[in-house]
């Protein structure tokens, strides 16, 4: 008989991994790969089925069993093959020798597989008992089996689909199905399909429901036409969730005055649990979104510290309050079961909505911050009321159209008060913060809409007029606190950012196109903001041509100062002392006048609030220095040439000091700073001189080129060129000379 | 005494197991590495290795390199009016660093331990042994590369019990393997790897760049004109290794009697270089499920391989694992430090005596199948193995086949090695034919495969009820030869007149400086003329001291000029 595989490895049987790695190790220093190819391979056979006995698999190989069959003799059910019948490594082969309890499974499995594949013969009861059987018996049964049990279980089940439906329940409490994670469900097709199934449930029994919407639309009909209702609702119970959209979409054409009632439905259909990751998704991309809005920006070095902390705090509670909101309608919506938020909820949301425009007045005038946020809390406010769900949907088109606006304005408003004047580094950056912003909102827009067109009259006509004074408020912050040269700006903004907007939802055009179009409009904004190299002007947004920029009145200071040394417009009417304060209008030539120690201590604050350079006094005028002397170019001096044989290339001559100078130097091509090197291929006749130059490569510079070949023609001299008897002969050579501008 | 040697794409080195240590054997020109390049000159002579390749790019027709690619296959290079199949040409290496290897121990070498990606297929690895054989050298051992990289990292850290990963990313495959080592034993957990992946690909990618660079600028009939595309890869190999260590390099090329100009950015580079990048990934994986490792219980990632040294491979592979990988190893010399190891062991050296090592076969062998479908007919084609990847080697699994037609009487087991399902998709290694008495379908054939320690399968089919009996013969004349044939070409190959050994230095700095003329253009080109001249001048003396000092003064003059040349 042959050797078991604990003989082999030389440990006891049922040893744990670390006796058996380390048996193994030992064994090998004899039974080398390299010297015992036939000893390593039984032994490695061995070492790989006892790790398995140790990982606890229910059967190892057929030389344990054999060796366990040995040990207890006339055991039932084991297989009492001699060695003969093993093939090593054929594991996929030997079948695991059944135990009474694993062939009784077996049984009871068929027996199950063979009642949920009859239709006519299926009887619940029946099934019912023989599940609890099963399940009964899986408790004493090896891993492997109760593995290979749940899946054949999972696969009769899921083929009996809806005949199964009084099973599932059961099997899936008993297996975890539910619980399981997505990933590990995912890749057993069966699981999956069950789990498709009790999702569907959720959404019947949300449509059978005494308290749901559907059946509360369904009570305020009059007149209900009984046989279409209930063949909708045995649709609904037989869908499948990539049918569900189409037969709600027959229900909608033959009952048109259910819809209502059913476009919660949908909605939540279309979403379903994915809806929900998607949010949290969302309220992740949002919050460091509207951060990074905020955080950056120059205006932040003028708020006091409570001022930044509110800010910061706000705008990083905001989207999760919102969402918070939303969610809780969602469920409230979905289940009729759930309460809805509670009313100091609400309240208290609306009022912190309604604080943040407050909180922002409290900021110092003429920041932008006061915009930002008056913005950022109109947009919550109208967020809010825009879940507030209503009963009938809204369909005119002038009404979309508006709703385009608000949506679209203020978000672009925002961005734009954000972006002028920035560096384009800001600029890019906070575009892309702008476009992500819009995405958020693209991929929200199903809900946010389909709420929009749910107002009522009265929701309505107060959304509207809370809009226009919000329009009001944020237009007059906007006149009083911007600049001329922000207003076209701000206006071009808006109709840039409705026009695309109002094309959208005009046009029945797919969602493809819709989201292209938003996402062409904002990469178009990016690009031209990231290549721009100054920050961006109105004049580069509208056609018409732009007034003249106003000189900024006292107490607004530009965001940055081109050169406030020189023209401090720091004096604040009623705040600084007129007697320490410099001030100039516009039209004063510039002069430099000498500082009083006053008026100094208020410049060097200034400037260190600033970052500036020190001030100093204008130096006192000196004399201009007389201009420096004129060089004259020196000729080029040839020896004697002392080169012998030949045939040789011609050669420069010695005495080349000095034979250029700065005044050579081409006026224009000093003035514009160009400099580089030219380099020509020069024809030297016999006599030395220079008979042709023609331009190699370029210096980039016309004016620098032509002076090249100019210069060298007139004043430089070489030794000839010599042919194979040392005469004297035209030659060519290449020449570079390098022009360094100073400038 | 075994020598180790690690013939690579681009380069090749060997080394000796020697006073419990592993040792690199320096070439003539007292490099570590030789370039795996193989050229001839005008008088049919045969350069092997830096002087070779210093050809490559002024003599593109007379010069052959990265020919490992091709192992296995019958693809031919026609080099000065002779034709070399790729073991011939990895022959002429190995031959020059055996005799390397000879004049650095003193002793004749006949034995050595030769390395082979591991995802190199049973005909690859035949080509290499015969490779080897055509040298004149015993192959005691094939080892997979990245095997022989863990083992030269490895057998330091013996003591506590650990698991690695190596990558390697050589020259032209990539291997990842994983190892555990425990008590002593260095076992080999999965190997996989993508033989079709390497440095030479990215180098493709600046060749690619450059050709849209320099654009029209290099005439339409450079296209295919296999010179202007050594020389492009030349200065791409250049220009990779400079970005490896720099933002942007700039590329200078004479093509023409013009000089073409080019910058190429890392950043653009690794752009171009994602495809290639994301290639990378699914090896890893592979090798972390079928070891049943978590990455977070490696206790290192170990970087081999020279195109490891480009920082987005580095940056990739701490992508991968969310830390930096181990790169304390010389990613060139880990393989032939390795060989050696191998080589120790395998001699039974007394330093190495408590270390066992077990590899593993990197891929499914196994035949194909056909498979009756319910409605009658047969699904043909599906590929079933016998040995699962992964498998530790030596090992041997069998399994029984049905016949599935009535009255067969033939049965023909065609093997495959591969991971897909379908036949089609997986390399065919070779088929038999097995007569079957005839009966209803269903009669038993058992096919039992073996496949030992280098690499080499063995396929046995038997017939239960008759006793039939057949082994697997190749059937696939390009790669087979019966040994007379051999003989006759290590015959041929040996005839072939090779360039003086100590004259390799003089003959390699020589072929410098012409691909350095023919990429310069006027003053600088008629300094390395004079270079070349006074050179040449020297070498007339034979005066070994005025020759040495001679191609000194012109290696320096040359690394004054062009940089310093690199392997």
């Amino acid at each position: 008989m042959r050797p078991t595989i604990w003989a082999i490895l030389g440990v006891e049987r049922g040893a744990d991994r670390s006796e058996i790695r380390r048996a193994y190790a030992k064994q090998l220093r004899g039974l080398n790969p390299e010297d015992d190819p036939d000893g390593f391979k039984a032994l490695r056979e061995a070492y790989e089925a006892a790790l398995r006995h140790a990982d606890g698999l229910a059967w190892v190989s057929m030389e344990d069993l054999v060796d366990a069959a040995a040990e207890w003799p006339g055991e039932a059910g084991w297989t009492t093959a001699d060695g003969e019948d093993f093939r090593p490594g054929a594991e996929e082969d030997a079948e695991p020798a059944l135990s009474a309890e694993d062939e009784r499974l077996e049984v009871l499995l068929q027996r199950f597989g063979d009642l949920l594949g009859d239709p006519d013969g299926f009887a619940p009861g029946d099934a019912s008992a023989l599940l609890e059987e099963i399940l009964d018996a899986l408790h004493t049964v090896a891993i492997g089996a109760a593995e290979r049990a749940e899946r054949a279980i999972a696969f009769h089940l899921a083929g009996a689909i809806p005949r199964s439906d009084c099973l599932i329940e059961r099997a899936a409490a008993f297996f975890d199905w539910t619980d399981r994670d997505v990933v590990a469900a995912s890749r057993d097709w069966a699981v999956d399909e069950i789990l498709w199934r009790m999702e569907e449930w959720r959404y019947i029994d949300w449509a059978a429901n005494p308290e749901g919407p559907m059946n509360a639309g369904w009570r305020a009909l009059t007149d209900p036409p009984a046989p279409a209702w209930r063949m909708q609702l045995e649709a609904l119970s037989t869908a499948r969730a990539n049918q569900a959209d189409s037969i709600l979409a027959t229900a909608e054409a033959q009952m048109p005055h259910l819809v209502h009632a059913f476009e919660p439905a949908r909605l939540e259909w279309w979403q379903g649990w994915l809806s929900r990751a998607r949010m949290n998704f969302d309220t992740l991309l949002l919050a460091p979104a509207l951060l990074a809005l905020l955080m950056p920006m120059p205006f932040f070095e003028r708020l006091s510290a409570p001022g930044i902390a509110a800010a910061v705090a706000l705008s990083a509670a905001a989207p999760f309050l919102y969402l918070r909101l939303i969610k809780a309608r969602h469920h409230h919506l979905m289940f009729g079961t759930r309460d809805p938020p509670p009313a100091w909820f609400e309240s208290g949301w609306i009022a912190a909505a309604a604080l943040l425009p407050l909180a922002a007045a409290a900021l110092p005038p003429g920041a932008r911050g006061t915009h930002a946020a008056a913005a950022l809390g109109a947009v919550v406010a109208l967020w809010t009321a825009a879940a507030v769900p209503a009963p009938r949907p809204v369909a005119s088109p002038l009404m979309r159209a508006w709703q385009a606006l608000v949506l679209l304005w203020f978000p672009a408003l925002v961005w734009g008060l954000a972006i002028n004047g920035m560096s384009p580094l800001y600029q890019a950056q906070f575009s892309w913060v702008a476009l992500a912003l819009g995405f958020v909102w693209w991929r929200g827009q199903h809900s946010l809409i389909a709420r929009l067109e749910q107002w009522d009259s009265t929701g309505r006509l107060l959304i509207g007029a809370g809009a226009v004074v919000l329009v009001v408020i944020v237009a007059a912050a906007a006149g009083a606190g911007l600049s001329t040269e922000m207003r076209p700006y701000v206006a071009a903004l808006t109709i840039a950012a409705c026009a695309p907007a109002l094309l959208l939802l005009w046009a029945s055009a797919p969602e493809a196109n819709k989201a292209a179009l938003l996402a062409g409009w904002g990469a178009l904004f990016m690009l031209w903001t990231a290549v721009s190299e100054r920050p961006v002007r109105p004049s580069d947004l509208v056609p018409f041509p732009v007034p003249a920029r106003e000189e900024p009145r006292p107490g607004w200071i530009p965001l940055t100062p081109a050169a406030p040394v020189e023209s401090p417009d720091y004096c604040q009417e009623g705040r600084d002392d007129p007697e320490t304060c410099i001030w100039r209008s516009a039209d004063e030539p510039a002069s430099a006048p000498s500082l009083s120690d006053a008026q100094r201590r208020v410049l060097e604050r200034y400037a260190a609030d600033k970052g500036l350079p020190p001030i100093r006094d204008n130096p006192p005028r000196t004399a201009p220095a007389p201009p420096p002397p004129v060089q004259r170019p020196q000729p080029v001096r040839c020896g004697p040439d002392r080169r012998s044989g030949g045939p040789l290339p011609p050669a420069a001559c010695g005495g080349m000091r000095n034979w250029i100078v700065a005044a050579d130097y081409p006026p224009e091509a000093a003035r514009r700073g160009e400099g580089g090197t030219s380099r020509v291929l020069l024809s030297v006749g016999s006599d030395g001189r220079v008979a042709g130059c023609r331009l190699d490569r370029s210096s980039g510079s016309a004016a620098l080129d032509a002076a090249t070949c100019r210069l060298t023609r007139a004043r430089l001299r070489f030794h000839p060129a010599r042919d194979s008897a040392g005469e004297a002969a035209p030659g060519e050579m290449l020449f570079s000379m390098e022009w360094q501008s100073r400038r | 005494m075994i020598i180790g040697i690690d013939l690579g794409t681009t380069n090749s080195a060997a080394a000796v197991w020697r006073d419990g240590a592993s040792v690199l054997i320096p070439n003539r020109l007292g490099q570590v590495l030789t370039p795996s390049a193989v050229s001839i000159d005008e008088s049919g002579t045969v350069l092997v290795g830096m002087a070779a390749r210093e050809r490559q790019a002024s003599h593109p027709r007379q010069t052959v390199t990265a020919f490992k690619r091709y192992m296995g296959t019958a693809r031919n290079t026609d080099l000065g009016g002779r034709r070399f199949s790729p073991e011939e040409l990895s022959a002429l290496v190995l031959r020059s660093l055996k005799s390397d290897a000879e004049a650095f121990l003193g002793e004749p070498v006949r034995e050595a331990v030769i390395t082979v990606p591991a995802y190199f297929n049973d005909k690859q690895r035949k080509a290499t042994r015969r490779a080897g054989e055509l040298a004149g050298l015993k192959v005691e051992r094939l080892v997979n590369e990245p095997t022989a990289a863990a083992l030269a990292y490895g057998i330091h850290n013996l003591a506590e019990e650990s698991r690695f990963l190596v990558f390697d990313l050589g020259g032209g495959t990539f291997d990842v393997s994983v190892l555990e080592i425990f008590e002593g034993v260095i076992e080999v957990r999965a190997s996989t790897g993508d033989n079709r992946l390497g440095g030479e690909d990215f180098n493709e990618i600046i060749v690619a760049i450059l050709r849209e660079r320099f654009g029209d600028g290099l005439g339409a009939w450079a296209k295919q004109d296999d010179a202007v595309y050594q020389k492009l890869r030349e200065h791409a190999e250049r220009a990779r290794r400079e970005l490896s260590g720099a933002a942007e390099t700039m590329v200078r090329m004479v093509w023409g009697d013009r000089e073409h100009e080019a910058v190429v950015t890392a950043e653009e580079f690794e752009e171009k270089a994602a495809p290639l990048i994301a290639r990378l990934r699914e090896p890893v994986l592979r090798a972390l499920r079928d070891s049943e490792l978590r990455p977070e219980t490696l206790s290192e990632i170990v970087l081999i391989g020279g195109a490891t040294r480009m920082p987005i491979v580095r940056k990739t592979v701490a992508r991968m694992f969310g830390r930096f990988p181990n790169a304390t190893v010389n990613p060139d010399e880990a393989v032939a430090l390795g060989a050696a190891v191998q080589a120790g062991l395998k001699a039974r050296d007394s330093a190495l005596k408590e270390v066992v090592l077990t590899d593993v076969c990197p891929f499914s062998l196994g035949v194909e199948t056909a498979r009756p479908l319910p409605g009658g007919g047969y699904e043909e084609g599906i590929f079933v193995p016998v040995i699962e990847r992964n498998t530790t080697v030596p090992a041997s699994r069998s399994k029984i086949f049905e016949t599935v037609q009535r009255n067969q009487t033939m049965v023909r087991v065609r093997i495959f090695q591969g991971e897909s399902r379908s036949v089609h998709d997986n390399v065919g290694i070779g088929e038999l034919d097995v007569p079957v008495p005839r009966g209803p379908a269903g009669k038993a054939v058992e096919c039992r495969f073996s496949y030992d320690i280098n690499g080499l399968l063995e396929v046995d089919v038997v017939v239960p009820e008759t006793g039939e009996r057949r082994q697997l013969v190749i059937a696939d004349p390009d790669v087979e030869v019966d040994p007379a044939e051999l003989e006759r070409r290590r015959q041929a190959l040996a005839a072939l007149k090779v360039h003086p050994r100590d004259q390799e230095a003089n003959r390699t700095a020589l072929a410098r400086a012409e691909r350095c003329w023919q990429d310069s253009l006027a003053e600088k080109r008629e300094h390395v003329d004079m270079l070349i001249a006074q050179f040449k001048e020297a070498l007339e003396t034979q005066d070994p001291r005025i020759c040495a000092a001679a191609c000194e003064t012109l290696n320096g003059e040359l690394d004054r000029l062009e940089g310093a040349s690199f392997l």
